[in-house]
């Protein structure tokens, strides 16, 4: 507890500092597209309109998108996602913590310190630091069905991704009474937290969930390998938001160009990635229960996710931050410098990417050739990094 | 074990049919909940088409898609809602640039129907007009008189200081792969104006720009033809090689016209074009652009009708009775299961507290939760009694913290009893008159104190109104008591094990009226939970700390009093004749 506390106060300095240091240089939230949209016209969100995310991490930022001028929403974004990051960090500190707690202080604010990491968390209206945070706290209260099936289904409303925690659960835990319970209690939690929206217009708040399905790929190596190299065309439906995903669906045909409703070129590429994704989790949570070692399952399990995210046709260094958390979670038993230069690397090569779009040399030279370095140049440490799992027979 | 599991199976069941009853319900209304009307009318350029629209229910999408090029401005009608097309006002969107063009999107807002009346702004061509920067005015028209096959354009603004010069595109979609063979080739005649450059640009993969200088400042000539020859083989436009790599997949062929903005502000600046045919020549298939301009032609459209759902009193009860069963089939599968609901036993450490009531150490208990009602308690003993005190009997004294609180602000005793139960704490109590026994069964005469206080004590015993009741006998004048109020807290499975009675201020009132006292004053603090949450957590009471911790916690506690898992209570009582 003493370490704990040294690292919230580390926190409460480091936080306010960053904030202070942003607002100076001239970085604040913005409004979202979607809720400047809702704004305008008075449509509800998962009522009337399906935004890109679910309720709990979408509608605090519409509350302050709606209620709030332009400033104040900047103001309270701010310092929302401040405290969203505060209680990341504690839960990122825990979760590591729990495995070696010597690493922890360290690796905590190795993380907090990225700069995707804060540029993604403090000024996007993105809620994915609540929604690692669900995972954090999963992995920390593993052993305990009941309380995993219940923050997966408050974190999957938050974002989509801490549901994919429910497949390596399910394998990891061996009693039949235990799956039965973290099924029941994700579903009951869904249920219940979902109702006003069920009970309003549930194919609106359905639609939302599968019109995130019928996303495109994204900066990720089967993209450039489909001849798709950005996340541009129609990216997210707005005015066409208002009705039904497959309403939609009937209206406008999948295009190459769209990152929205895209058209493969190869269309077997995403069932490989699936195949991809799905085994990686597979194969790491069996072993997960194989181990018996609830600190080894927590790593192993954090090495599925981060293959998961690695396998994804979908790639955004913003967006893909939570992978840091799960490498430095399955890299544990490293050593910290080993760990660190990892971490650090493959932080590298996400500024190179962002530079790709936002540096003017690039918009001169072109993208394609600068992000397929980036690309290829992350996918080839995705296989180092494998390769050092394999090669320890950790995996 | 037996009723539990046919209980189980029974709701399980009940689960299911509800289940399939709302699955069909919504399979049903997907069924039918698109409605495509396609067809086509005449207009005219700056004509009005009315359109009856079909039968609609309230809050069904109506989209509308056209096949023109033309700008369509609608009518306003009272049970539309035009959803805007430009999301961010944003002037230009390339990723938009099909989708906005022939899109029109309303929401229905009304279950009567209406005419919609649309007005074809411009007259059929074969191009979109974007504009990168603020909109100008322009007109379409054949100049078949002086230029044979030429399609003239007509541009005129006023200028501003905006950044970006103003400027219009011609834009031509082509969505296809390019052969080897890829050609384009046209011509283009700047008649007269403020030209500032024409641009060919072609448009391809994922947005890339391939951009020409067609006319620039420099080399413009009124009347000039100027041909131009795209070779997408040897990546040429009129032989020069193109720096960016091309691309197979094309989007759009582009004339960017851009005007001088060098003028000052307010004044109008006008630029005439006249472009000639464009023939596209890829694989074995040729695309000629005809520059051609009509006022009267044909519109083709496609009409979509989607249907918004409707949730009806019986879907409605079925969602929640749903609901209602999943949570009894969870009680009863932790049963089953013999899974005890484990968040309570987990957030339990953090709310139990160890029955200390001592205000002095440094923790977030002491200071949030037992100072605050120490400080009441000095507080209302100088407002009725004042500073000198002949007799006080502090009944539940602990290590006396009570009466170094008093001392400190100023409150003198002649006489200071202090009496607990506990002889190990009351060896701590420091320089009192100490008492060892039970608030229940208290050793002292009638009327033997001119003040008692008894502060949080009652709620450790079986019978706090029978304690109560010997502190009403004991006392000649005051009584101050105080306890927690828990309900909420007890209800939802935090009791703390010492407390064992729920003390009730009514009763008290009751039982004080009875023995010739009254209630003079009743306060009530809040806790929205118990601050040794902080504690628990590791959190220290440093200065740090402490601020941002008493801020957060006091102004919740204020904010959300009707959802405060606990209160203390502090009652004070007045014998009947007596004066304050």
């Amino acid at each position: 507890m003493a370490s704990l506390n040294r690292f919230v106060k580390a926190e409460l300095i480091y936080l306010p500092t960053l904030m202070l240091i942003l607002n100076l240089l001239g970085f604040c939230p913005f409004q979202g597209f979607d809720d400047i949209f809702l704004k305008r016209t008075g449509l509800l969100p998962f009522i009337d309109l399906r935004p890109g995310y679910p309720p709990l991490g979408k509608l605090p930022y519409y509350f302050f998108s709606v209620s709030l001028s332009q400033s104040m929403y900047a103001f309270f974004t701010f310092i929302f996602n401040a405290c969203a990051m505060f209680v990341f960090g504690i839960a990122v500190y825990l979760c590591i913590s729990k495995i070696n707690p010597k690493k922890a202080f360290i690796l905590t604010f190795t993380i907090l310190m990225m700069p995707t990491v804060i540029y993604f968390n403090l000024i996007h209206s993105h809620a994915d630091s609540l929604a690692l945070t669900s995972i954090a706290l999963i992995l920390y209260f593993i052993q305990n069905p009941v309380l995993c099936g219940v923050i997966c289904g408050i974190g999957a409303l938050v974002k989509y991704y801490p549901a994919i925690l429910l497949i390596p659960l399910l394998i990891y835990y061996k009693k039949i009474k235990e799956k039965i319970m973290l099924l029941y209690c994700f579903i009951s939690t869904l249920l219940l937290l979902s109702l006003p929206f069920l009970l309003s217009d549930p194919l609106m708040y359905i639609s939302s969930v599968e019109s995130h399905l019928m996303r495109g790929p994204s900066e990720s190596i089967f993209s450039i390998i489909d001849g798709y190299y950005g996340h541009t065309g129609f990216l997210h439906p707005t005015f066409d938001a208002t009705i039904y995903a497959w309403q939609f669906a009937a209206l406008y045909n999948p295009s190459h160009d769209d990152h929205f409703r895209y058209k493969w070129n190869l269309p077997f590429l995403p069932y490989v990635s699936i195949m991809l994704q799905i085994f990686s989790i597979v194969v790491t949570s069996w072993a997960a229960r194989k181990t018996g070692n609830p600190k080894k399952s927590i790593q192993l399990i954090s090495l599925g996710l981060f293959s998961y995210f690695a396998f994804s046709t979908f790639y955004n260094p913003l967006v893909h931050f939570p992978q840091v958390f799960f490498l430095a979670l399955a890299t544990l038993s490293w050593s910290t410098n080993k760990q660190i230069l990892i971490l650090a690397t493959f932080e590298i090569i996400n500024l190179f990417h962002s530079l790709v779009w936002f540096s003017p040399f690039f918009s001169t030279v072109g993208v394609l050739l600068p992000l397929t370095f980036t690309v290829t140049f992350r996918t080839i440490l995705y296989g180092l990094i494998f390769l050092n799992f394999a090669k320890r027979g950790e995996v | 074990m037996r009723k539990i599991h046919f209980c189980f199976l029974s709701i399980l069941c009940l689960i299911i049919i509800l289940s399939i009853f709302i699955s069909y319900t919504l399979l049903e209304f997907i069924k039918s909940d698109t409605m495509v009307i396609s067809s086509q009318f005449n207009v005219t350029a700056g004509g009005i088409a009315i359109f009856e629209l079909p039968e609609v229910n309230e809050n069904d999408r109506v989209y509308f898609v056209f096949n023109t090029s033309s700008r369509i401005k609608v009518e306003q009608n009272s049970m539309l809602i035009q959803l805007p097309y430009d999301i961010e006002s944003r002037p230009f969107e390339f990723e938009d640039w099909i989708i906005c063009q022939q899109r029109l999107c309303f929401i229905v807002n009304s279950s009567s129907n209406s005419a919609i009346r649309f007005k074809f702004l411009d007259p059929e061509n074969p191009y979109y007009i974007k504009f990168p920067g603020e909109k100008l005015n322009y007109t379409l028209f054949n100049l078949n008189r002086t230029y044979d096959n030429y399609l003239g354009i007509h541009i005129e603004t006023i200028t501003t200081r905006t950044y970006m010069a103003p400027a219009l595109w011609l834009i031509y979609p082509y969505h296809k792969n390019a052969e080897p063979n890829f050609q384009v080739n046209g011509s283009l005649r700047l008649m007269k104006g403020d030209i500032s450059y024409i641009h060919f640009i072609l448009v391809t993969g994922d947005k890339n720009f391939f951009a020409y200088n067609l006319i620039s400042n420099k080399n413009k000539k009124m009347g000039e033809t100027i041909n131009f020859y795209v070779n997408a083989h040897n990546k040429t436009i009129n032989g020069q090689t193109l720096s960016e790599k091309f691309e197979k997949q094309l989007s759009y062929l582009t004339l960017a016209i851009g005007l001088n903005a060098t003028k000052l502000n307010n004044e109008t600046i006008s630029a005439e074009v006249a472009i000639g045919t464009i023939q596209i020549k890829n694989g074995n298939s040729i695309t000629k652009i005809i520059p051609k301009v009509s006022d009267a032609y044909q519109v083709s459209y496609s009409l979509y009708i989607f249907h918004k759902f409707h949730a009806t009193p019986i879907y409605e009860i079925s969602v929640l009775t749903l609901i209602f069963l999943v949570i009894a089939a969870g009680i009863m599968l932790a049963r089953i299961t013999g899974f005890k609901i484990e968040l309570r036993t987990i957030l339990k450490p953090l709310v139990t507290t160890e029955a200390i009531s001592d205000p002095r150490p440094k923790t977030y208990l002491a200071r949030l939760f037992h100072k605050p009602r120490y400080d009441q308690l000095v507080e209302l003993l100088l407002q009725f009694v004042g500073r000198k005190i002949s007799v006080l009997i502090d009944v539940g004294c602990g290590r006396g913290a009570l009466y170094e609180f008093l001392k400190k602000n100023g409150i003198n005793t002649e006489f200071y009893i202090g009496c607990d139960i506990d002889k190990e704490t009351l060896k701590e109590a420091g320089n009192i008159e100490r008492v060892l026994c039970d608030v229940q069964h208290l050793p002292f005469k009638k009327n033997a104190g001119e003040v008692i206080i008894c502060s949080e004590v009652l709620e450790h015993t079986a019978n706090p109104n029978l304690g109560f009741s010997e502190l009403l006998n004991a006392s000649q004048r005051w009584i101050f008591i105080t306890f927690p109020e828990e309900r909420l807290k007890n209800a939802l499975g935090f009791r703390y094990f010492e407390h064992i009675s729920e003390p009730n201020a009514k009763e008290f009132k009751n039982l004080a009226e009875k023995k010739e006292f009254r209630l003079i004053k009743i306060n009530k603090k809040y806790f929205i939970f118990p601050p040794s949450v902080f504690d628990k957590l590791g959190l220290s009471y440093t200065a740090f700390y402490r601020l941002p911790v008493e801020l957060f916690f006091q102004g919740f506690s204020e904010i959300f009093r009707p959802f405060a898992m606990m209160k203390t209570v502090i009652l004070v009582f007045l014998k009947n004749g007596k004066k304050c």
